[in-house]
C-alpha cells in the first residue's frame, strides 16, 4: 500500500483535480494506494511516513519523502513526463 | 413565454439542493458526458450543497452568538462574520446565475480565443463561484437577470485579460509552464499591485536587487514561520479564536469548551463539504480542457488555474504568514470596517500571491503591497457583507445569527465592486459594463506589450527574480 499525500493552497480545489488523475493512473497500474487531500502547511505532518508527496505548486522547501510537483496534471502539459516520474518513485 | 417563466420558477422554489443539481446533470450532457457520469457530477454538487448547509447550522447557532457577545463585550463594530471562501463558493453556485454562468463563459471563452483576444483559457470552473457572488449582487441590486449575467461575465473577462498580461511574469516567478492566472480573487488584487509596482521604482528602499543565487530555503526560522505553524493550520486557528470568543464573551467552562471544538469543527467541516462540490466540477471542467485542446491545437494558449498553484513561493509563504496578525488587528481599528476576519485567516498567503508575482518576489515591495491591500480587502468584504447575506439566504444558506451579517474577505475583490457599482448606474448600467468589457479587451493588448517590453528588460539586466 503507498501512502501519497496531495497538498495544494486550501487542500480543497486544485488537490481534488490532482487527486482525480492520480488515483486514475493508479487503479490503471494497479498500484494499491492510500492518498490523503491536504494544505501545503499540513504537510509537515506527513512528511517522512509517506511513499510520496504531490503538490499542485512548485515548491521550494526540502522535505524527507519524494516530492513531485502535480501542476502538470492542472495544465495537461508535459501530463505523461510526471506519470513516469511518479510511477518510477511509487514503483522503483 | 409565461408557462415557461413559471416552469423555470417551480424548479428554482424547489430549493437549490434539487434544481442546481438537475442543471449541474443538463450542463455534463452538453459537455458531453455520458448520462451517468452527468448524473453523478450533478448530484455529488448537490451533495456538497446539502452538506454546507448542514454545517451553516453550526455558524447561526453556536458561533453567531458567541461572537455577538464579544463584540459586544469588546465594543467592536464587527457585525460581519467572515465565514470562509467555502461556504461562499456554496452560495454562488447555489442559484440559477452560477450554473448559468459556467455556460455562458465557458463560451464566451471560446469565442474570445477564436477570435484571438485572449490566449487564456479559463477551465478553474469551481472558481467561477466569484463571477457568480458578482452576478448575484447586481441581481439583488437591479432584479435583473440578463444584467446580472453581464457583470458576472464582465469579472470573467477581466480575469482573462489579466492573466494575459501577467501570462509570462507569473510563469517565470511561479516556475510552471503554459499556465496563466484568471482566477476571480488573484487577478482581482493585480491591477492595485501593478500600479503601485510604478511608484516604488522611484523609492530607494523598495528597489531591485540582483539575485546573488538561486533561492534556497531560509534555515533561520523567523517569526512568521511561528505564527505559520498556529494560525495557519486551520484546526489550530479554530481552537484558538473559539477559546478567545468563549472567554470574552464570559462563558463558563462547558460554554467555552463548546464555542471551542465547534469552532473548530466548522473551520474543517465547510472545505470539507464544498470538497463535494468541487469533486461534481471536475468532469465538467476536464471536458472544457479537452474541448480547447482539440480545436485550438496550433495556437499556444495559457491554461488558467487556481491561484493556489502560486503559494508555494517562498515569499508568499513567510509573507503570507506574517499578514494574519495583521488582518485581525486591522480589522479591530479600521474605521468603516465591519468584518470580522476567520475563515480566510488561515489562508492569507492568497491575499499576497499575486503581489509576489508582480513585484517579482522582490519582499519588501510584497510586505508594503500586502498592508495597502488589506483594508481594501475589509471595506469591500464589509460593503458586501449585507448582500451576500441576502444572496446566502436566497440560497437556502442561513449563515448567521440574527442581527448579524455573513461574508467574506473572499469578497474583498475589485472585481466584484466595480462591475456591481457599474451595473447599479440607472439605465446605462449595462452600456458602462459593455464599454468596460471592449476597454480591456483591447487596452489589455497594449499592456500586454507594454510589460513584454518591461519583462524583457528587466530579465537583462536583473534576472527573473529580485530580492
Amino acid at each position: 500500500m503507498k501512502k501519497i499525500v496531495i497538498a495544494c493552497g486550501a487542500g480543497l480545489a486544485t488537490s481534488s483535480m490532482v487527486k482525480d488523475k492520480v488515483e486514475a493512473i493508479l487503479k490503471q497500474k494497479g498500484i494499491a494506494f492510500q492518498t490523503m487531500q491536504c494544505t501545503l502547511t499540513e504537510v509537515d505532518n506527513y512528511d517522512g511516513s509517506v511513499d510520496l508527496i504531490i503538490t499542485t505548486m512548485r515548491v521550494r522547501k526540502k522535505y524527507h519523502s519524494p516530492v513531485l510537483s502535480g501542476s502538470a496534471y492542472l495544465s495537461g502539459v508535459n501530463e505523461d513526463e510526471i506519470t513516469a516520474k511518479m510511477l518510477e518513485i511509487l514503483q522503483g | 413565454m409565461q408557462v415557461v417563466m413559471d416552469v423555470i420558477s417551480y424548479i428554482v422554489d424547489l430549493g437549490s439542493y434539487i434544481f442546481v443539481p438537475m442543471l449541474m446533470c443538463l450542463i455534463g450532457l452538453l459537455f458531453g458526458l455520458k448520462f451517468p457520469k452527468a448524473l453523478r457530477a450533478g448530484a455529488t454538487v448537490g451533495v456538497g450543497l446539502v452538506g454546507v448547509s448542514i454545517v451553516s447550522t453550526l455558524t447561526s447557532q453556536s458561533l453567531g452568538p458567541v461572537i455577538n457577545e464579544m463584540v459586544k463585550v469588546l465594543n467592536l463594530n464587527l457585525t460581519a462574520i467572515d465565514v470562509g471562501g467555502s461556504p461562499a463558493a456554496a452560495v454562488g453556485f447555489g442559484g440559477l446565475l452560477g450554473a448559468s454562468l459556467i455556460v455562458i463563459i465557458i463560451f464566451v471563452n471560446i469565442v474570445m480565443v477564436a477570435l484571438k483576444l485572449t490566449n487564456t483559457v479559463n477551465v478553474d470552473v469551481y472558481n467561477f463561484w466569484y463571477f457568480a457572488i458578482t452576478a448575484g449582487f447586481v441581481q439583488i441590486l437591479t432584479g435583473s437577470f440578463w444584467l446580472a449575467i453581464l457583470a458576472g461575465v464582465t469579472h470573467a473577462i477581466l480575469g482573462l485579460k489579466v492573466a494575459d498580461i501577467m501570462a509570462h511574469r507569473t510563469q517565470q516567478i511561479i516556475g510552471i509552464e503554459a499556465i496563466a492566472i484568471p482566477h476571480g480573487f488573484a487577478a482581482a488584487s493585480a491591477p492595485l499591485f501593478l500600479l503601485l509596482d510604478k511608484v516604488y521604482d522611484h523609492i530607494p528602499f523598495l528597489a531591485h536587487r540582483k539575485m546573488e543565487e538561486e533561492y534556497e530555503e531560509e534555515t533561520k526560522k523567523g517569526i512568521g514561520h511561528y505564527i505559520g505553524a498556529i494560525f495557519g493550520e486551520r484546526i489550530y486557528l479554530g481552537l484558538i479564536m473559539g477559546m478567545f470568543f468563549g472567554i470574552v464573551a464570559g462563558y463558563d467552562f462547558k460554554g467555552i469548551a463548546d464555542v471551542t471544538i465547534k469552532t473548530a469543527a466548522l473551520m474543517e467541516l465547510f472545505p470539507t463539504m464544498v470538497k463535494m462540490l468541487v469533486n461534481g466540477l471536475i468532469p465538467i471542467s476536464n471536458q472544457a480542457k479537452q474541448f480547447f485542446t482539440k480545436h485550438f491545437a496550433d495556437r499556444e494558449l495559457y491554461i488558467g488555474l487556481d491561484s493556489a498553484v502560486t503559494i508555494g513561493h517562498p515569499v508568499t509563504i513567510s509573507v503570507g504568514f506574517l499578514m494574519i496578525p495583521v488582518f485581525m488587528i486591522v480589522a479591530a481599528v479600521l474605521p468603516g470596517n465591519t468584518t470580522l476576519p476567520l475563515g480566510e485567516v488561515p489562508f492569507a498567503a492568497f491575499y499576497v500571491c499575486f503581489a509576489t508575482i508582480v513585484h517579482r518576489a522582490n519582499r519588501r515591495r510584497t510586505i508594503v503591497s500586502s498592508l495597502i491591500f488589506i483594508p481594501i480587502v475589509l471595506w469591500i468584504s464589509s460593503w458586501a457583507a449585507p448582500m451576500f447575506t441576502e444572496l446566502a439566504h436566497n440560497a437556502n444558506l442561513t449563515l448567521v445569527a440574527q442581527n448579524q451579517q455573513a461574508t467574506t474577505m473572499a469578497l474583498g475583490n475589485l472585481f466584484i465592486l466595480i462591475p456591481t457599482l457599474l451595473a447599479e448606474i440607472p439605465v446605462v448600467g449595462a452600456i458602462a459594463l459593455i464599454v468596460i468589457d471592449v476597454a480591456v479587451i483591447f487596452g489589455g493588448k497594449a499592456l500586454e506589450k507594454y510589460y513584454a517590453k518591461e519583462d524583457a528588460k528587466f530579465e537583462e539586466t536583473i534576472g527573473i527574480e529580485s530580492l
